[in-house]
């Protein structure tokens, strides 16, 4: 019998709302001991690729207003509104990566950087036509929805931001490439973005509602197991180049937790059938899991950090 | 661009160390959780170091202008205006943008998009030694927006 994650290798856009975010996560991590080459990831791709465009959002737009209860809606807001931001960064923040990275990388990286317009336009689409944010264009509608992002976003954000723009300016510099891709492949993507995933979608098929969202976001997913694959793998060969490049993805982890251990307000994740201490334990599997694909483990005094995280951010 | 007259002198200079000082208001403090300010607090206690805010000249590569800050704990023990070369600045970190960019932020455009579109630039100092205070600079930047410039 076919294993859900071979099912998934294959699978439509139209067939994705078979599919659980725990196979995604599970397929994400399939046979990391070898991880894909940058062409067999770009080959998945071009046989991947979904149209943001084939969705029709009629019947999540109805079960917005009449299915999903206020306190719900509230709440799914305040996490899906940090995809919403984190999808268009990740966008924005990865082109000066092309520049010092090998060709194969290269061809890969211009598929991951397709994919994050598109789960740009998907949020786009969801909350123009589900939670009716109005906007002439994708900013406007960004702005809107602003007001449910997370203020502590901007740490890892920022971060990230800051970053880039220091490897446009140093982009063959390895230890810039490894601070980087420790914030977005590791963090952002490895573990807000596969952690966080889990709450909307898992939110969804319980409650039978958003299908169109559904389809949509489990397809998001699956892009975003390819990226986590790549980074992971770009990560490795950083490591295998130079072992003490370590140190910078430790420096760097560092200071993304310090960060994670703030936050300005709350956000109720019992209304999504979540709570604090089940976000926060996500977070903490989904960094060992990533640590062990790279093949590098926590200093001591980091360990106990890691528990200190707050579960407040959704990554992109 | 039209320069107000008064950002970046000497007395804006003390007005902001001022409002930098006595923050967050009361008022402003509840609209957080206690929790985010004592991240806050942790991260001031470290931060003994000097800052330049600097405003580009966009006509004259590194050049510009801007407001050295000498941090003890966090406050701010003193500050000097500087011009010049951003590269010849005397400090751990340098915060720079252009004049719009200020202006934007100084009208009220969202302090933490300014930092995330990069409006801002940490233009010199390591980038994730600056992060491990992100919510001081955070805060360090919403008091100095609430200064009125002539």
């Amino acid at each position: 019998m076919t294993s859900a994650v071979d099912q998934l290798e294959q699978a439509d856009l139209v067939d994705m709302n078979a599919f659980d975010i725990d196979d995604v996560i599970e397929y994400v991590h399939t046979g990391s001991a070898r991880l894909p080459g940058y062409l067999e990831l770009y080959d998945r791709y071009l046989r991947q690729r979904w149209n943001v465009n084939d969705l029709d959002f009629a019947t999540d737009q109805a079960d917005w207003q009449q299915k999903v209860p206020e306190p719900s809606r509230q709440s799914f807001l305040m996490v899906a509104s940090g995809f919403h931001h984190g999808e268009r960064q990740v966008q924005v923040e990865l082109a000066p990566l092309l520049l010092g990275v090998s060709e194969d990388y290269k061809v890969f990286l211009t598929s991951h950087l397709e994919d994050e317009a598109r789960h740009t336009v998907f949020f786009d689409r969801f909350y123009r036509e589900v939670v009716g944010v109005p906007g002439a264009g994708i900013m406007d509608v960004l702005d809107g929805s602003w007001r449910w992002v997370q203020e502590v976003f901007v740490g890892p954000f920022g971060l990230l931001a800051y970053l880039t723009d220091e490897l446009r300016r140093h982009p063959y510099d390895r230890r810039v490439q490894m601070r980087y891709a420790t914030t977005y492949m590791i963090w952002i993507e490895g573990v807000l973005a596969l952690s966080v995933m889990k709450i909307t979608l898992g939110f969804a098929r319980d409650h039978k509602v958003l299908p169109a969202y559904y389809r949509g976001f489990t397809a998001t997913c699956r892009d975003e197991a390819r990226h986590v694959q790549g980074g992971m793998r770009f990560v490795r060969e950083l490591l295998e180049e130079d072992p003490a490049l370590v140190r910078d993805l430790h420096d760097t982890l560092r200071t993304l937790l310090i960060m994670g251990a703030a936050r300005s307000s709350y956000v109720a994740y019992e209304p999504l059938g979540w709570d604090d201490q089940r976000v926060s334990g996500l977070f903490a599997e989904q960094l060992q899991r990533k640590l062990t694909m790279v093949g590098v483990s926590l200093p001591d005094e980091m360990v106990g950090m890691v528990a200190s995280v707050k579960p407040t951010l959704a990554g992109g | 661009m039209t320069v107000p007259s008064g950002f970046m002198t000497k007395h804006w200079g003390e007005e902001v160390a001022a409002a930098i000082n006595h923050s967050p208001s009361p008022a402003y403090r509840a609209t957080k959780l206690e929790e985010y300010w004592q991240w806050v607090d942790r991260a001031k206690a470290n931060l003994s170091t000097a800052a330049v805010l600097w405003v580009k000249d966009a006509a004259e590569g590194d050049r510009g202008r801007g407001l050295l800050m000498h941090l003890e704990r966090g406050r701010v023990a003193s500050t000097e205006t500087v011009e010049g070369s951003l590269g010849d600045q005397e400090a751990e970190f340098v915060l720079a943008g252009e004049m719009s960019s200020w202006r934007a932020m100084l009208e009220g455009y969202d302090v933490r998009k300014t930092v995330m579109y990069r409006r801002l630039t940490l233009d010199k100092g390591d980038v994730v030694l600056f992060f491990r205070s992100i919510y001081y600079w955070v805060e360090l930047l919403v008091a100095l927006s609430s200064v009125p410039v002539a």
